[in-house]
């Protein structure tokens, strides 16, 4: 489950111990922005694979910048910045054969097309426009599992089949929902 | 927008499979790494400054510490000698030939000359030299077949004495 955003102090501490190079402060760092990180590249470049390839630089660039924050929504806007740059160089060494026009006004596009920093938002809605565009059983097994908080002993009972099954079944309409997901965020770029 | 936690929920889990398990730990091992790495280089950095600043107080106190005396000219301060060529009327030179020959000619000197033959003294005996002492006492003293010595009793008389 995801944790609330730091207060003010929390974000300050933790900040300034990673500036310092504290170690355990990176590793509650990865905890609380690693899948916010990814989301918000999943965003920006609407592929999964181009998304991971940014994660790394995105975050060995906080490595090296890292400074103390007085705020988590500025320390969020930081960490978004240094994701467009790294989604930047990558579409740049990705694309070394096009002229530097082309890279100039890539690089433009990609500045201009930053999305907000409620990323997480863009993919609740795309999230829920999906849901509904899901097949009726389909859909009604995620909001089952998930809206309506049914273990997944209960749903294998009522519908007359096994956990593992059930699982199954959910692991193949998540994966399922995630394509279309990406899917829309792709052709948006 | 719906902020349910139940949907936050169900969208981590669809995106889950973007960062798998192994993908997840390589990137913070990676990361951890790089923290490591950096820390070192800020400790070796900070080592590298202290060492410096630490030589440059000493090398700053070692010039305050040392005496006037022993410090050398800065070399904005030489001491420089300047030189020129002597007044042409301060020199003495020589010529060859210019000074002129002194000659002696052999009619300018006088040539005194003594004749072997020609007696300048005479021979007295001893009776003869005593009386020449007119009294006074004296003894001669005979050293050899051949030599005598003359010798005054009154030593007052070795300096001489009038004669008549």
């Amino acid at each position: 489950m995801r944790e609330p955003p730091l207060s003010a102090p929390e974000i300050v501490s933790l900040t300034a111990r990673m500036a310092g190079g504290d170690e355990e402060a990176y590793r509650r760092f990865y905890e609380l922005y690693f899948d916010r990180l990814l989301r918000y590249l999943l965003v920006v470049t609407g592929n999964e694979q181009t998304a991971r390839d940014a994660l790394q630089p995105t975050l060995l660039r906080v490595v090296r910048h890292a400074k103390q924050f007085g705020s988590e929504p500025v320390f969020w806007s930081w960490l978004t910045v240094l994701a467009r740059s790294s989604v930047a160089d990558e579409s740049r060494r990705s694309s070394r054969h096009l002229s530097f026009l082309g890279r100039f006004f890539e690089h433009e596009q990609l500045a201009a097309n930053a999305p907000p920093n409620d990323a997480d938002a863009r993919l609740m809605e795309l999230l829920e426009a999906n849901l509904a565009a899901l097949p009726a059983e389909e859909r009604q097994l995620l909001e089952r599992k998930y809206l309506a908080g049914e273990p997944v002993r209960q749903i294998a009972v009522e519908t007359l089949t096994t956990e593992k099954a059930v699982e199954s079944r959910l692991v193949r309409v998540r994966r399922k929902l995630k394509e279309m997901i990406l899917a829309q965020l792709e052709h948006e770029h | 927008m719906n902020t349910d936690p139940a949907k936050n929920h169900l969208l981590d889990d669809v995106l889950a499979d973007a960062a798998p398990p192994d993908f997840r730990a390589d990137l913070l091992r990676l990361t951890l790494e790089q923290v490591q790495s950096r820390k070192h280089r800020r400790r070796r950095n900070r080592g590298l400054l202290a060492a410096a600043c630490l030589l440059l107080v000493l090398a700053v106190a070692a010039r305050l510490l040392s005496p006037p005396n022993a410090r050398k000219p800065g070399p904005d301060n030489p001491l420089v000698v300047h030189s020129r060529p002597l007044d042409a009327r301060m020199l003495v030179t020589t010529q060859p030939g210019g000074p002129g020959l002194v000659r002696s000619s052999a009619s300018a000197i006088a040539r005194i000359t003594t004749s072997p033959t020609e007696r300048m003294f005479d021979l007295v005996a001893d009776d003869q030299l005593f009386a020449l002492l007119g009294g006074r006492p004296a003894a001669l003293v005979w050293r050899g077949p051949a030599t005598a010595e003359l010798v005054f009793l009154n030593p007052a008389d070795r300096d001489g004495f009038p004669v008549r």
